[in-house]
């Protein structure tokens, strides 16, 4: 068959004709987050983006969602993970002025977690509760 | 065929003189390496180009800054409290972190510091002489740590002897009491010590005579406009010898923006030298002298000059008075210093010349 002039094979049309339909279907396929947190590292602590004011805060999440959650790294010079053991969850080490995002399995039975910085444990951590 | 280290590469280029950098810096990629060492004298322009980020560390605010004095009041209760005492003196508890961070020497120039809360110098400790100072450190960072304070203290306190060092993850409590009044300073005393100390773990340890029991007039310091100042300087490239010198970390960051002082008002300056890998640094002051005050255990002044030398860890109390106004450079006298970033400006103000 020929497109625009150019003679090209069947058989290449329907492999890029496939690869469309299955990126289409992509989204579907894959379980999207049901929301998103994004928290950053400033000042040897977590503050959530949406309340700059409250270092190392409670996070809290519904029993059996799926979360996004987004770590900037805004602490100049300074390099930081995120790690949530019980949740089995972590991020690698982010440089400064770097971004890196999980998705966060949360527990279906509802109880008190912790979360960390692992290098700053001491300064960087708090609370994950999960409620029904 | 010349051998052109890093450091000479900065001394021609980077940090001695701007006409310089640019011929030096042309010779080097015509390959005429040895007449870099030979910058022209057509211009007196001397130090850094351009400036470190504003979002870093800030010389300026730090030669006045003790007790975590710039944070905010509910902010500061976390990291310096003040207790009164039954005897009058003050119980003074700090919280003190070692954590790894990049730091900037120099406008574009980085250095993966080691740092107390922060910051290279750490935050400088005062107290009055008699008051007890509790030190909770913790190590956030990636090596063993401690901190080695200057001044009486029994063994236990030291932070030096094996065993000592505190752990990643780990944290001890420093208790003492302050003793003598004196300029004295707190460094990481882990092995290798070199090492340790020049990554930037150190700061100023400032105890001020208690009036009433100061010897002479009794009455303590005179009140002045005040600086910690402490010369420090930074191997880039781990060879043992520095690339960037500077008094308070960022090289000519002083020559940028000038101290501000007032003619016919006291100053004094408070300076540490913890210089590593070479011998002795200095502290030269044009157009004045000052009056030196050796490691400032005695309110008698030893000596009058313009020049001073101090071994690493030696540290002395210097006070002046402006009487001109316009600008003063300071710098090391060790000219190879002053050129790789250990220079800068006071700028006196009001008066009449």
């Amino acid at each position: 068959m020929s497109i625009w002039g150019r003679r090209v094979s069947v058989k290449a049309v329907a492999a890029v004709a496939a690869l469309m339909v299955m990126a289409a279907l992509l989204p579907v396929m894959t379980r999207g987050a049901d929301r998103e947190v994004t928290l950053v590292a400033r000042g040897m602590s977590f503050f959530l983006e949406s309340d700059p004011r409250t270092p190392n805060p409670t996070l809290r999440f519904e029993a059996g969602e799926t979360v996004r959650l987004v770590l900037k790294n805004q602490d100049r010079g300074m390099t930081h993970d995120f790690s949530a053991p019980a949740l089995d969850a972590g991020l690698a080490l982010i440089d400064w002025n770097g971004e890196d995002s999980t998705t966060l399995e949360v527990p279906s039975e509802p109880g008190t977690y912790e979360y960390f910085c692992n290098p700053h444990r001491l300064m960087m951590r708090g609370t994950i509760t999960v409620v029904r | 065929m010349l051998k052109l280290s890093r450091r000479s590469w900065l001394q021609a280029t980077g940090l001695s003189s701007l006409a310089g950098s640019l011929a030096a810096g042309a010779r080097l990629r015509g390959q005429d390496a040895a007449a870099a060492h030979h910058p022209p004298h057509g211009s007196h322009v001397m130090g850094t180009v351009g400036r470190v980020s504003p979002d870093g560390f800030n010389p300026t605010a730090f030669l006045r800054d003790w007790n975590f004095s710039r944070v905010a009041p509910d902010a500061r209760h976390k990291l310096y409290r003040e207790t009164p005492r039954p005897d009058g003196t003050l119980l003074r508890e700090y919280e003190i972190y070692a954590a790894d961070r990049e730091i900037e020497i120099a406008p574009g120039m980085f250095f993966p510091a080691w740092t107390y809360n922060g910051q290279v110098p750490g935050p400088t400790i005062r107290a009055t002489e008699g008051d007890r100072v509790k030190v909770t450190f913790r190590n956030l960072g990636t090596h063993p740590h401690s901190i080695h304070f200057h001044g009486w203290h029994p063994p236990a306190m030291d932070g030096a002897l094996p065993g000592q060092e505190v752990q990643p993850g780990g944290s001890f409590v420093y208790e003492f009491d302050a003793d003598p009044f004196g300029l004295h300073l707190y460094h990481c005393h882990t092995v290798p010590l070199k090492r340790h100390i020049h990554k930037g773990l150190y700061g100023a340890f400032l105890i001020d005579p208690r009036p009433s029991t100061a010897p002479g007039a009794g009455a303590g310091r005179p009140p002045a406009d005040e600086f910690v100042m402490i010369m420090n300087a930074f191997d880039t490239n781990f060879d043992a010898e520095n690339e960037v010198y500077a008094v308070n970390t960022v090289a000519n960051a002083y020559m940028h923006d000038p101290i501000r002082v007032t003619v016919g008002r006291p100053v004094r300056i408070y300076l540490i030298n913890v210089t590593e890998f070479d011998l002795i640094n200095s502290f030269h002051l044009h157009g004045m002298f000052f009056d030196v005050f050796r490691t400032g255990t005695s309110l008698t002044t030893s000596e009058r000059t313009d020049t001073l030398m101090l071994c690493q860890g030696e540290r002395a109390i210097l006070e002046t008075t402006f009487r001109y106004p316009g600008d003063f450079m300071f710098h090391a006298h060790q000219s190879e210093f002053a050129e790789l970033g250990w220079m800068g400006l006071f700028r006196a103000e009001g008066g009449t010349t």
